[in-house]
């Protein structure tokens, strides 16, 4: 590898790492904002997806510019590939960020809602996903990856379990309607945000085995 | 390097030394036996003394290889091990000469080393033992931001695995920007660089980060160190807050006053007829006043440990019926049931009639600091419950202690925040505590009472459901 290829890679590496590093940040705030009812965090948050977006655009051109100079192969190929799915997967992961916030702003504005203690479980548990998905790919480690992915069908039944019990609620008491529409809508970007995640532990079993296990349930059971 | 357990060295000398004498005796045998008159005899002779050559080359060989050639083969020895980390190596050869010196110095050498890297081995254990007793965290990294050492704090701090993250970036390993941003601040050019950021995971705490540039140009390296201000930064806002409800609360009463009195001084105090509501309402705003400044007053004198308990047996019955009566109007007021469940089973107590002698069952507490206690889970209940909901205090003996339950229908408390809601000041819901008047102090002074009459408080609750308070206090023998 020439020593050029390897710089760029290293400065590619540092950038997706400190996109991720934003995006975990601005998820966690929006989350925040809305347990918390802060609706300065989440006007915070909103505001902040400028640069992340910025941030995208400019490691996609460092692909394409390592691809065009460079021409790597193998398992370099391979990080570039998967870096420009990860960044991708970032972007929309910091969009649902913002559209979480929004609702945050949306909700403190409504009557109270109780938020169910399922939909804290399961911000929790899809943040730890992306949490998980990205160590796994600092470490290239698709064991970690493999579980993140198993851990998408957990946060799918919480989705189901809290819609069902939100539509109980708006049947209950219709003047929470608005409320519970809002709280609807955080629950399904709560669930592409894992959705995203689990895309991201994909990529890095791609990036690590060289194997693509998406779409295809039974390569992500194979070597535990 | 041994054949049949003798040294190389010894085989090649004696084959060399013997090779030479024998071959030097065997052509002289040649030469020599035909100009003899007896030549077989001569031959004979000759083989003989062949023979004797041979050994008396050996014994020559194993001579010099004892003195010149063993002493630097254990020389090698002990050197491939102090190579090998086998320090202190003790070295004996018995030779006067050159390589009796050499020996000598070698020795010297290998002792000295030892005994360094004897004291080198127990600084670094010393240091290492010295920053993992760090209630701060510590980790080096080099100028590239790879991580050259971390304490376990720094590993506990910044939540990752101490085996694992040495070698890698620091960027790789802790992925949180402000720690980023100071680092990297530190690293360009200024040296040093400080910062306080509130980590991003599902933990919430706060850290100052200190990073300083390691000297050497260009920089070698920086040493950032961790400190977890959380439990400052949580004090801080408990104080902050404080300020702010109580002013809050003591404000909104005094306004009401204030606005009564005025109206009354612009002439409504002659106005017999309709002066009744407003002077109706300075008592009730006076009223509240005095119960804020009397909660924050108990609080006080509790958590000073000043507060005098009269020890007696407390029978529960009466404490029970007296506290609803005090809040029945409020609950009927909201269309709540108020509801006291006595024990069922007979050895507790029967249940009670309205007699005192009904209350069998007796704590060993202060009577006024339970009453207090249950004044303030029955407020909290009534507050917190919708209307057409239900409340019902339960007594009883579990085990050696009397248990008192106020379970409510309520609103519930999310599961996130029951640990907390003992704490000072703490809301779940801050707007909604003060729309219903609550101090934020009715919990934790029941927390510092329970504690204070040695009992225990616990709380479970379901949200949407209804939440449940169990104090526990010791039992009194039954009077």
């Amino acid at each position: 590898m020439s020593k050029h290829l390897e710089r760029d890679l290293d400065n590619l590496q540092r950038d997706i790492v400190s996109l991720a590093s934003q995006v975990e940040e601005t998820l966690y705030k929006a989350i925040r904002s809305l347990e918390r009812r802060e609706a300065d965090l989440a006007r915070q948050v909103i505001v902040g997806d400028a640069q992340i977006d910025e941030q995208e655009n400019h490691i996609e051109e460092e692909c394409l510019k390592i691809l065009a100079l460079h021409q790597p192969v193998a398992i370099d190929l391979r990080r570039i590939a998967t870096v420009l799915k990860i960044n991708t997967d970032l972007e929309r992961m910091a969009d649902l960020a913002v559209d979480i916030a929004e609702r945050a702003v949306a909700l403190h504005r409504l009557p109270l809602i109780p938020i169910p203690n399922d939909l804290q479980r399961m911000t929790d548990l899809a943040t730890s996903m992306v949490r998980q998905s990205l160590d796994a790919f600092v470490h290239l480690d698709a064991r970690l990856a493999r579980r993140v992915i198993r851990l998408d069908d957990e946060v799918d039944r919480y989705n189901r379990e809290i819609i069902d019990e939100l539509v109980r609620l708006m049947q209950q008491s219709p003047e929470m309607v608005e409320a519970g529409l809002s709280l609807f809508s955080v629950t399904r970007h709560v669930e592409r945000i894992a959705d995203h995640a689990t895309n991201i532990a994909e990529d890095v079993v791609y990036l690590v085995e060289g194997e693509i296990v998406r779409h295809r349930p039974e390569a992500v059971e194979v070597s535990e | 390097m041994q054949f049949l357990g003798l040294s190389r060295t010894f085989w090649r000398l004696w084959a060399t030394i013997g090779g030479l004498a024998a071959a030097a005796v065997l052509s002289l045998g040649h030469w020599v036996a035909p100009q003899t008159s007896r030549p077989d005899d001569v031959r004979r002779t000759t083989w003989l003394l062949t023979g004797g050559v041979g050994v008396v080359s050996a014994v020559i060989a194993w001579t010099s290889w004892r003195r010149w050639a063993r002493p630097i083969e254990t020389l090698t020895e002990a050197a491939a091990k102090i190579a090998d980390g086998e320090y202190g190596q003790r070295i004996y050869v018995s030779a006067p000469d050159e390589v009796g010196r050499l020996a000598a110095a070698f020795h010297q050498m290998s002792e000295r080393l030892a005994v360094q890297f004897a004291q080198l081995d127990e600084d670094r254990q010393q240091l290492r033992a010295v920053l993992s007793g760090m209630v701060e965290g510590v980790v080096a990294i080099d100028g590239e931001q790879r991580i050259l050492f971390a304490n376990d704090r720094a590993a506990q701090l910044l939540e990752f695995q101490p085996a694992a993250a040495v070698g890698r970036k620091l960027w790789e390993v802790v992925r949180q920007r402000p720690i980023q941003e100071i680092v990297q601040a530190a690293l360009a050019d200024t040296g040093t660089a400080s910062g306080e950021l509130e980590w991003n995971g599902p933990e919430t705490k706060s850290l100052t980060v200190r990073v300083a540039q390691l000297a050497g140009s260009p920089a070698r390296g920086a040493v950032v160190v961790l400190h977890d201000t959380t439990e400052l930064r949580r004090l801080e806002r408990l104080r902050q807050e404080f300020v702010a409800n109580v002013s809050h609360e003591l404000k909104t009463p005094l306004s009401v006053i204030k606005a009564c009195v005025e109206t009354l001084q612009d002439g409504a105090v002659d106005d017999v007829e309709n002066r009744g509501p407003f002077l109706e309402q300075l008592v009730e705003q006076a009223d509240r006043l005095h119960l804020l400044i009397l909660d924050l007053l108990s609080l006080a004198r509790i958590e000073a440990g000043t507060e005098v308990f009269e020890f007696e047996a407390v029978a529960v019955a009466p404490l029970v019926a007296a506290c609803l009566e005090r809040h029945r109007t409020r609950a009927e007021a909201k269309g709540l049931r108020l509801e006291a469940v006595p024990p069922v089973d007979g050895t507790a107590g029967q249940p009670p009639a309205g007699g005192p002698e009904d209350g069998r069952l007796c704590a060993w507490a202060d009577a006024e600091a339970v009453g207090q206690i249950l004044d303030n889970l029955v407020d909290n209940a009534v507050k917190y419950t919708p209307e057409g909901g239900r409340i019902r205090v339960r007594w009883g003996l579990d085990g050696d202690q009397v248990l008192l339950q106020v379970e409510d229908t309520g609103i519930g408390i999310p599961e996130r925040d029951l640990p907390r809601i003992f704490e000072r000041f703490y809301r779940v819901d801050k707007a909604r505590s003060r729309e219903l008047g609550g101090t934020g102090l009715g919990l934790s002074i029941v927390k510092h009472l329970v504690q204070a009459m040695q009992g225990t408080v616990r709380a479970t609750s379901q949200l949407g459901k209804g939440s449940t308070f169990s104090v526990r206090l010791p039992r009194a023998a039954s009077a």
